[in-house]
């Protein structure tokens, strides 16, 4: 695989910090970089579909020749008094570049000398050339856990924590938190989603309270792993976020193992989701059994992503899935790593791993495929060979994606419809 | 490369004197930017935006013929998804890691230089520069000479991200590199055409195709560069029987140099923006063509078509903020007043001396309007909207955010026209719109509030003089 990439898609590891930070309410975050780093991340989200942000007002250091020179530490400091003074947050997170990382700028000193002054400032040190949009929020929501959480007042049995699904990469982030704390709620738990809802930051603060942590992608591990060892919260890993009856009722089961669940509370809510998902499938059947529909497919998306949409496919529909290009870096764990790799051949004739729009768009030409679900970039390689083609993956340039969900039950069948209208 | 360029520019800052920084109003900015030093500002609180890399790629990324390379960390290379959306023309980014912020970064681009070739057959090659390459210092001109094997010109575009406070320094940087590697020492003129330079640098293609609207009932032939423009048609511009400028600040630099090197005369005009703005960019077109009788024939015609529109004053008795490039202002300022409205506050991303002189002759408007130098620091004109009041917010940078909070309706042009005729009717049809959206719903807060205390404050609070 080259070093070089067309069209980068997966940004860089700030883009990904900064992206997730804006995704917490009351949480302003400061960018220390030259003027244009967060604005790279902004326009790419607007163009991608996932622009619910804070966009053009965050704050930012703007480093000029002299702070890279002479050292822009104290430029943060002046920037940190005063934007607690304009901006209206209860938590101001820094969030360093390239730039001031290079340059040596010490972000923890300044950060801890204004939480002196009593300012609520906390740090993540994401540089962007430590890696990709993914590295961000796996790193940025461990920092957050770190410097917000406090230890429990009281653990709370019925509280669960759900990480893994990352805001501004996932287009349907936020739909998918909101169907899973349905869910969750529907059997009787408290749920912290962290992300989309405004009590975000309380949320991160209170934790360590909870009875379990489920993480939807390996993106969640590590801050699963730090809520595990520091406050002994339990993790649950799924490899793909729930979609379907099948994969909601399997998550019901391990939650109502893991947290000694009564049946009661549980039974009733599964035959009346299995109801209503049934109801909607069966609507859709006569046109699922039509050919046009069966055609194999390939599957453009992050891990966590294509084991959803290639389970979905295989379960429901009998879609046969071709090819998958997964778009994210694997966990660096390699045991980890062969399984996801094993099962994902399992479910594809073919495997790889690419987020260069070249290779894989390369791969659509050449695919036994009739359909491909992917981003934008894919959009083009599918048009030439007259293939439908469907969004799945960010970036979408069809639109904005407010609350979609493509998770659990509502969002299996907002999926069908996405599917079937996609043709 | 022998034409008479140096191979490095010197900074908008310096040439022009060009400031980013200012909060005032109309009358303090005359005043302080009179004579020949225009005091630099700096702002101790800003909010993140463009800057000259971004400007770069977008007004590359448009042209056709090229391969682009940012030579950086992948996520420098990220805005090139909202530019390739637009023009479907593909960048490369070097994907810099931790371990090339040490090592440096020459193999990897020197693999995307092979690369680009081989997958595009470009006739130029530009390398985009960011923070992370020229904080390490790394050395790409003297590789450029590395690529013999390889039929594309190699073209450097030395931004940085962080050594000039104006994004506009990225359009400099790549006009200045078409000049000096791209048109170069090959341009002849022994062909001259009958074809109209009209350069364009960042206008999209909405405003491109008003102009060509205007120049195409003229029967007038023309070729924009180098926004949407291929590489042979960009080295045709020395050929040219005359250049234009859709936007002075930040295309004169071409048109000049090509007047200067290559005799192709650079005919001043002012952006068509309103009756008044479109009549006079016709008449002097038509002037140079000897076809100023088809011009007063079509001006009648399309006024003709227009005025009941205009006449009716749609804007009648309103307080109108301005978000533009300070070259459109005033022509801004005359297109609202045909429409029945006042100029009640100026947003310009920066100003330089010729901008000035502009300003100074802004008709029928109050010396005492507020007027704010800033690419982005949406909080500031948050503050100045709370003090002074504005209904509509037209804006053709399109954050308007701000305006929102401070009950200001909204008229985004950032993704319409608003030259030519064209430009009339959708600014119209644009107004109608935004007559409705007040009686919108309004939802509660924002993503970012300001403080109360903030918005009390004064607006050029964190605006300070430069030291030294």
């Amino acid at each position: 695989m080259s070093n070089t990439l067309e069209i980068p898609r997966n940004g860089c590891a700030l883009h990904g910090a900064l992206q997730t930070a804006e995704a917490v309410h009351d949480l302003i975050p400061v960018v220390h970089s030259n003027p244009g780093c967060g604005v790279h991340g902004h326009l790419a989200r607007r163009a991608g579909g996932t622009a619910a942000g804070k966009g053009y007002q965050i704050p930012g250091t703007g480093l000029m020749e002299r702070h890279i020179i002479f050292g822009g530490a104290s430029r943060l400091r002046e920037q940190l008094k005063n934007v607690s003074k304009v901006f209206e947050g209860k938590t101001y997170l820094v969030l360093n570049s390239c730039a001031s990382a290079m340059v040596g700028d010490d972000v923890e000193a300044m950060t801890r000398e204004a939480v002196e002054q009593g300012l609520p400032v906390i740090a993540s040190l994401n540089a962007g050339f430590h890696g990709d949009v993914h590295y961000g929020y796996e790193h940025v929501t461990l920092d957050l856990f770190r410097q917000l959480t406090k230890p429990p007042k009281q653990k709370q049995d019925r509280l669960v924590n759900l990480l893994g699904i990352l805001p501004g990469r996932d287009l349907t982030a936020f739909g998918d938190l909101e169907e899973l704390e349905r869910i969750l709620t529907g059997i009787g738990l408290k749920v912290h989603t962290f992300f989309g809802t405004e009590k975000g930051l309380s949320q991160f603060e209170t934790a360590s309270e909870a009875a379990l942590t489920i993480t939807c992608s390996d993106w969640g591990r590590l801050a699963a792993e730090y809520l595990s060892a520091e406050y002994d919260v339990p993790a649950l890993h799924l490899s793909s976020v729930p979609m379907g009856i099948l994969k909601v009722k399997e998550l019901v089961e391990q939650v109502k193992i893991r947290l000694g669940l009564p049946e009661e509370d549980v039974g009733g809510f599964l035959s009346r989701e299995t109801e209503y998902f049934d109801r909607y499938l069966s609507f859709a059947s006569p046109l699922i059994q039509k050919s046009r529909y069966g055609g194999p497919v390939m599957i453009v998306a992050d891990v966590h992503r294509a084991f959803q949409y290639a389970e979905f496919l295989r379960i429901y529909l009998g879609v046969p899935v071709q090819t998958i290009a997964v778009t994210d870096s694997f966990t660096e764990d390699k045991n980890l790593r062969e399984e996801k790799l094993l099962r994902l051949k399992k479910l594809a004739a073919q495997v790889y791993e690419s987020q260069d729009e070249k290779e894989i768009s390369d791969l659509v030409r050449h695919a036994e495929i009739s359909r491909v679900l992917g981003s934008s970039l894919e959009q083009r390689a599918a048009r030439e060979r007259k293939l439908s083609w469907m969004g799945v993956s960010y970036p979408d340039f069809s639109g904005l994606y407010l609350n979609k969900s493509h998770a659990g039950i509502r969002g299996a069948v907002s999926f069908l419809e996405d599917y079937l209208q996609s043709l | 490369m022998g034409n008479g360029l140096e191979r490095k520019m010197i900074t908008r800052e310096k040439r022009l004197r060009t400031i980013s920084h200012y909060n005032g109003t109309l009358e303090t900015l005359l005043n302080d930017t009179d004579g020949e030093q225009i005091r630099q500002r700096v702002r101790t609180l800003t909010q993140i935006n463009e800057d000259e890399v971004i400007a770069a790629i977008r007004v590359l990324s448009s042209i056709s013929e090229a391969a682009v390379i940012v030579h950086g960390v992948a996520g420098c290379a990220a805005s090139g998804l909202s530019f390739y959306r637009e023009h479907q023309n593909p960048i490369y980014s070097t994907n810099l890691c931790e371990r090339d912020t040490i090592l440096g970064g020459e193999e990897k681009l020197r693999e995307a230089i092979h690369r680009a070739y081989e997958e595009r057959s470009p006739k130029v090659i530009f390398i985009v520069g960011t923070p992370v390459v020229a904080i390490n210092n790394d050395d790409v001109n003297s590789m450029l000479y590395d690529f013999e094997e390889i039929d594309a010109k190699i073209v450097p575009v030395n931004t940085d991200g962080f050594k000039t406070k104006t994004f506009l320094t990225g359009y400099d940087l790549v006009l200045h590199s078409l000049l000096y590697y791209v048109i170069g020492q090959n341009a002849e003129k022994e062909s001259p055409d009958e074809v109209l330079n009209i350069i364009s640098v960042s206008e999209r293609k909405e405003n491109r195709e008003a102009v060509a609207d205007l120049l195409d009932a003229l029967e007038i032939p023309y070729r924009f560069l180098p926004n949407g423009q291929s590489i042979e048609e960009i080295k045709k511009s020395v050929r040219g029987k005359a250049s234009i400028v859709l936007n002075r600040d930040e295309g004169e630099y071409f048109a000049a140099k090509l007047e200067e090197l290559y005799q192709v005369p650079y005919l001043v005009t002012k952006p068509p923006i309103g009756l008044r703005g479109t009549r006079h960019f016709l008449r002097q077109i038509a002037k140079l063509y000897q076809k100023e009788e088809q011009a007063e024939e079509l001006i009648r015609q399309k006024e003709k078509q227009l005025a009941g529109e205009v006449f009716q004053k749609p804007l009648q008795g309103k307080k109108i903020f301005v978000e533009a490039s300070p070259y459109e202002i005033p022509r801004f300022n005359t297109f609202l007043q045909e429409l029945g409205g006042e100029l009640s506050g100026i947003g310009i991303p920066y100003i330089d001396v010729e901008d000035r002189e502009a300003f100074l002759h802004l008709e029928s408007v109050s010396k005492t309007i507020p007027v704010i130098v800033s690419c982005g620091q949406l909080f500031e004109k948050a503050n100045v909207l709370s003090k002074k009041p504005a209904d509509y917010v037209v804006s053709t940078f399109g954050e308007t955010s701000f305006a929102l909070l401070q009950g200001a309706v909204p008229i985004d042009l950032s993704e319409t026209s608003y030259f030519g005729y064209a430009g009339i009717r959708q600014v119209l049809s644009c107004i109608k719109r935004a007559e409705l959206q007040k009686e919108c719903y309004t939802p509660a807060g924002g993503e970012i509030s300001y403080k109360a205390g903030w918005l009390k404050k004064s607006s050029h609070w964190y605006v300070k003089k430069e030291v030294g």
